[in-house]
């Protein structure tokens, strides 16, 4: 049965290690904040107004109609060039547009095609262009727009904004780098400085070191979680829709496999140098890359989407963003959770099997 | 020509104490050539494979004809759901992203030409993703629209005929609108910015951690010797990354450079002195290694995340587009871009080649007047 003061004592001694390094803890607790009001402000998938270049030869009414057309709609910026004969890659490469739309010499009379072009080194943003020009131009011709009229509900965040994906994922980052990274240095630099055995050989026993040193993390992690929760609710109005008690279970939970993976880590690596690589091969890049944090999963090839389901993150994203966004119950949220205690358990079967091995 | 002797000795020492760590090769070539391989097909903006589900309430053969003319790219996963489900519910309960809701009658109004409409349903968590799904869904409509336009099934309410304009684009550099094409030579700039960062953050402090610091101060080795000690090899070693990762991108991406290598080389060349100082002042700065991790993670993030790597810069509101005109990080990435997708040349990139020549000479000026020799 483990010794409460002795836990304690092991807890404040941990406590104290944290405190005394300053400047690391105000990284953790910047990096995080610093990063929520950039996701909030810069990541913008919306594209501004897109530079074009019109090259008219029409220069009739119609083809200025439809110049009108681009401009009116706030998508679109003509930008003038001194030699107007220059070809489309070469504009490209200045960067003085993103697309040149080409209006033949007998448009509007026997000629019905535009021409435009698009820099497509960024896909994403040709793609909306594309969309863009092909709505203009549709609703140009006027008669095919009485087709089928889509009237799209966009469910728990109507202006799509990216600060209600970004601010329950951040929360899944800072758990995760907190608990299992910060755990797993911790570990491994009593070991490689040695008072690991100091430790060892008085009358604490191992579960109350572990219990000790992870308890303070544990409080960071929630305290640094909580801290972007009121934050990103306060400053960009993200919602909390579900209960907070499941909330609390299930962050509890994840706290569990990020600590579980901490440990697990600790034990193989036996500097703190590998200790911080393998964590940050292991634990933070996977859960920026392969959580859905950023990226969405069912985009992925089907190797990396069968490689996401070790992934915490993934399944502690899904639940934070059920709860926050949806307002999901257990209910819903069962099977994630689930998968979240299968991984706990193994990595803590493989953990205490290695420590022993350490021991003897 | 003793002090070029001295410097080689002690490039000598660096790369000696590199090669013999295993673990730094791995770090060094293994981990990036797996960040490469991972980001190159994971980072993507591009939604695939979105849930979609109907709740058909006309059952009429056009509404079905409807249904089938999503089942055609991999834009769409159709799952199949029982037809008295609420849309709500399935969105709720993870089990579609989009619900198509074809409301009875449909097929009536349509066919006569009348206004009809459908209700589309989104999952709105991933505000880009819904985004996307929606001018993905308008696509397949209009599609589908204009096609039984052609078949004349539907007849026009309006009489007389109102030419058409056509809409002809062509997308230049990227014609298949491969996502890696944009995002390889991003991970390239982020990779050797990590590199030489970490490398160089990292290494004075480990001599000033260990106590050989101690040691190389009381020989006559002097400041300048010492850094450009230091510095070349991490210069040549981020150099030989950037070489594996061209050509891992050539053979696994099918990237090719459409540029000269050798400007390609030279922005590089340029660039590393503003992250190799950078990494030098951190390395003055802190004083345990785990510190200087931290400490350079925190600035990559912050240089990554402004840098257009994930969303362009042109989308970012004024005030943060103006902060990211002074990150370095940014200026290389395009050039990157530019010089990889599009073959430009040195006069095109001018303005960034200003910027990280004198980012480069500001800060590693500030950051060898920093450097003393003594702890």
């Amino acid at each position: 049965m483990p010794n409460l003061s002795r836990i304690h004592a092991i807890a404040q001694k941990e406590v104290f290690h944290i405190l005394r390094d300053s400047r690391t803890l105000v990284i953790i607790i910047l990096m995080p904040l610093l990063q929520l009001i950039i996701f909030g402000y810069a990541m913008n998938m919306e594209l501004g107004q897109v530079p074009l270049v019109v090259q008219d030869n029409a220069l009739n009414g119609a083809s200025r109609a439809l110049i009108d057309a681009f401009i009116h709609t706030d998508y679109f910026q003509v930008v003038p060039l001194a030699a107007k004969q220059l070809e489309p890659k070469s504009i490209f490469r200045t960067r003085k547009a993103q697309a040149t739309l080409s209006i033949p010499k007998d448009f509007g009379n026997s000629e019905t095609a535009v021409y435009l072009e698009i820099d497509a080194s960024d896909p994403n943003s040709a793609q909306l262009i594309q969309n863009y020009a092909t709505g203009i131009v549709g609703s140009f011709r006027g008669s095919v727009a009485a087709g089928i009229d889509l009237r799209p509900l966009i469910l728990y965040n109507p202006d799509m904004k990216s600060s209600f994906f970004f601010v329950p994922g951040l929360i899944a980052m800072i758990l995760v780098m907190i608990c299992a990274l910060l755990t797993s240095i911790s570990i491994s630099r009593e070991k490689e400085m040695g008072s690991m055995e100091q430790i060892l050989v008085s009358p604490v026993s191992a579960s109350e070191i572990l219990l000790g040193k992870v308890l303070p993390y544990i409080l960071l992690g929630l305290l640094d979680a909580l801290l972007i929760l009121g934050v990103g609710m306060l400053l960009f109005q993200v919602p909390f829709r579900g209960e907070f008690v499941v909330f609390l279970l299930f962050t509890f939970l994840y706290v569990l496999t990020s600590l579980c993976l901490g440990l697990l880590v600790s034990t193989v690596a036996k500097t703190q140098q590998a200790a911080m690589m393998m964590a940050l091969g292991i634990t933070l890049l996977p859960t920026l890359l392969l959580s859905g944090y950023m990226f969405p999963i069912s985009s992925m090839p089907p190797v990396l989407q069968k490689l996401t389901l070790v992934i915490p993150a993934r399944y502690y994203l899904q639940i934070i963003r059920g709860i926050m966004l949806k307002g999901n119950g257990v209910q819903h949220l069962f099977q994630a959770g689930l998968s979240l205690v299968i991984m706990s358990a193994v990595m803590l079967l493989v953990a205490a099997r290695r420590f022993k091995l350490r021991l003897s | 020509m003793k002090s070029l002797r001295v410097i080689s000795s002690f490039i000598k020492k660096e790369f000696r104490q590199i090669v013999r760590s295993r673990e730094m090769l791995i770090v060094l070539f293994g981990l990036p050539a797996v960040q490469l391989l991972v980001m190159g097909f994971a980072v993507s903006n591009e939604v695939k494979n979105l849930r979609l589900a109907f709740l058909d309430y006309d059952r009429s053969s056009s509404s079905r004809a409807l249904v089938q003319s999503f089942d055609t790219a991999d834009r769409f996963k159709i799952v199949p759901v029982e037809q008295d489900a609420r849309a709500e519910d399935l969105i709720s309960s993870w089990r579609a992203q989009i619900v198509v809701v074809i409301p009875p009658g449909f097929s009536k109004d349509y066919l006569s030409g009348k206004e009809s409409s459908l209700q589309l349903v989104v999952d709105g968590i991933d505000g880009n993703s819904a985004a996307v799904a929606n001018a993905y869904v308008a696509g397949v409509l209009g599609e589908f629209h204009r096609r039984n336009l052609q078949e004349k099934r539907i007849r026009t309410p309006l009489s007389k005929p109102i030419a058409e304009v056509e809409l002809i684009s062509r997308m230049s550099f990227n014609p298949d609108l491969k996502s890696s094409v944009n995002t390889i030579p991003g991970i390239i700039a982020v990779l050797v910015t990590v590199t030489s960062m970490m490398l160089s953050a990292i290494s004075l402090v480990k001599e000033k951690e260990l106590g050989t610091l101690e040691q190389l101060l009381v020989t006559p080795v002097k400041k300048q010797q010492l850094m450009a000690g230091k510095l070349v090899p991490y210069l040549i070693i981020t150099l030989a990354q950037l070489q594996v990762a061209i050509v891992m991108a050539g053979l696994i991406f099918k990237l090719q450079l459409a540029g000269s290598y050798w400007l390609l080389m030279l922005f590089s060349g340029i660039y590393l002195f503003t992250t190799l100082g950078l990494g030098i002042l951190i390395s003055t700065k802190v004083g345990t290694q785990q510190q200087a991790m931290f400490f350079s993670w925190f600035i990559m993030v912050i240089f990554i995340l402004l840098s257009g790597f994930f969303v362009p810069v042109r989308n970012m509101p004024p005030a943060i587009q103006w902060i990211s005109y002074f990150n370095p990080l940014s200026h290389y990435m395009t050039v990157l871009r530019e010089i990889v997708i599009k073959g430009s040349n040195l006069a095109q990139l001018a303005k960034e080649f200003w910027i990280l020549l004198s980012s480069g000479l500001i800060i590693f000026s500030i950051s060898v007047i920093s450097f003393r020799k003594r702890i």
